[in-house]
């Protein structure tokens, strides 16, 4: 008897404890359970700080996010005010950043030369400078034209875009941006002809026609160059298209180039706008075009 | 003595599927109450295989026009273009109801589709498979690398 009165004594003990953990255990986990686990991410966004304290609020639970305080100057925004930037994803970035404001931009993912002045759809992209005037036009293109066979097709749809857009907005300075460099990685998969021996070749066609047609020739500047004299390998995470520090060190570069008055260097004087080749598109640079 | 140990085997077992019951139902939080919070909500529970940065110009990329007059809450986190990934989050105004809003959303959807379409087919997935909710006041539109995670957290808070 004794011993069955000491085994219930020792039950309940047990039990009581048992009773003790798991209310303390319930309770732990009804507050923990509303945090989501957190995700990494590839690469993590800027500017952002990491939680912690337990989320209980919308104001307790997120971190501030710290907007791009990056605020142009006065002359920044004077410099990007009447003008347009038509190009490819990588001036579409500038745009999407936010560190060109005052600027229209008539860019595309994917956008190459040929396209500007014609469409599949009702709307090419030359329709949005229709009814306006700008004094500066800048070019951002040859990205995705790398693995074109034959680049003075390039240069020849190149001058017919300018020569349009000179048409519609008399007067207007013309900027061509050089084709910047890709990192070492990229230029070695040599994927759509983009290589650095590619840019190279281009970029000296490019060069020669800005001397030609009377445009502004932007020539990429040292922060794009690592001492290979490619792109720096984390100025871009596919070796092409800039985070948003890189964006940010070229939206100045552009700021910098349109505050110049200097008129840009020539090697005619064009009595008459240049007349562009009539090519058209073979189908081996249709397939080619990133 | 054998009643009382019934007793408290019986308030054992329920307090033990209480805690399991409180743990499984999700114990929502609070909603984010801005458009930053629940951005952020979206960021930290899914991966991108793009770099991103935060943009204040979220109003511009979905199309809005100052003329427009949008002044309501929104917040950007978008990628470098190599990848059509992206968290936007608009909060609804006397300009823009969340209809309109979504309706935005979609209209940018369908551009990316196509731009991608030709320069990178192999992300076309992720816009096919694009996360576009309406919460409260809020629309949150979510392309990212493992879009299925971000409709599951948003629709727990729906």
């Amino acid at each position: 008897m004794k011993k069955d009165k000491l085994l219930h004594a020792i039950l309940i003990a047990v039990l009581i404890l048992l009773t003790a953990v798991i209310s303390v255990t319930a309770a732990r986990i009804g507050r923990t359970a509303d945090i989501p686990a957190p995700a990494t991410t590839t690469a993590p966004a800027s500017r952002t700080q990491a939680a912690t304290t337990e989320p209980q609020t919308d104001s307790d639970w997120l971190p501030e996010i710290e907007y791009d305080t990056y605020t142009p100057s006065e002359i920044e925004r004077e410099n990007f005010r009447s003008t347009v930037i038509l190009g490819n994803s990588q001036a579409q970035a500038l745009a999407n950043f936010g560190l060109i404001r005052d600027a229209d931009f008539v860019t595309r993912v994917g956008l190459s030369i040929h396209q500007v002045l014609t469409s599949k759809s009702d709307d090419p992209p030359i329709a949005q400078l229709y009814g306006k005037q700008y004094e500066k036009a800048v070019f951002i293109f040859g990205e995705n034209e790398l693995g074109w066979p034959y680049p003075e097709n390039f240069i020849a749809h190149y001058k017919k875009v300018i020569t349009k857009v000179r048409e519609l907005n008399p007067g207007v300075e013309v900027y061509c941006q050089e084709i910047f460099p890709v990192s070492a990685e990229r230029s070695e998969k040599s994927e759509n002809g983009i290589t650095n021996e590619n840019v190279r070749k281009f970029n000296a066609l490019i060069e020669e026609m800005c001397g030609e047609i009377g445009a502004h020739y932007m020539k990429v500047t040292d922060a794009f160059f690592d001492r290979d004299g490619v792109l720096p390998a984390d100025a871009a995470t596919d070796g092409v298209h800039f985070g948003y520090d890189y964006c940010k060190i070229w939206a100045g570069d552009l700021s910098a180039y349109l505050d110049t008055d200097e008129a840009p260097k020539t090697t005619e004087t064009p009595e008459t706008e240049p007349q562009a080749e009539e090519t058209t598109l073979t189908t081996e640079e249709e397939e080619t075009q990133a | 003595m054998k009643r009382i140990a019934l007793i408290l085997m019986a308030l054992m077992m329920t307090l033990l599927c209480a805690s399991c019951g409180q743990a499984s139902s999700g114990g929502k939080t609070a909603q984010p109450e801005t458009a930053a919070g629940w951005l952020e909500l979206v960021r930290e529970n899914v991966t991108f295989d793009d770099t991103m940065a935060l943009s204040d110009n979220a109003a511009a990329v979905y199309g809005i026009q100052d003329e427009d007059g949008y002044t309501g809450d929104c917040a950007l986190l978008i990628s470098t273009m190599a990848t059509p990934e992206e968290i936007a989050v608009f909060r609804a105004d006397s300009v823009f109801s969340t209809a309109d809003l979504t309706v935005l959303a979609a209209a940018r959807m369908m551009r990316q589709k196509e731009s991608y379409a030709d320069y990178a087919p192999n992300e076309v997935p992720k816009l096919e498979s694009a996360v576009v909710r309406a919460i409260g006041d809020f629309v949150i539109v979510c392309v990212c690398a493992d879009n299925a995670k971000a409709e599951t957290l948003l629709d727990s808070y729906a």
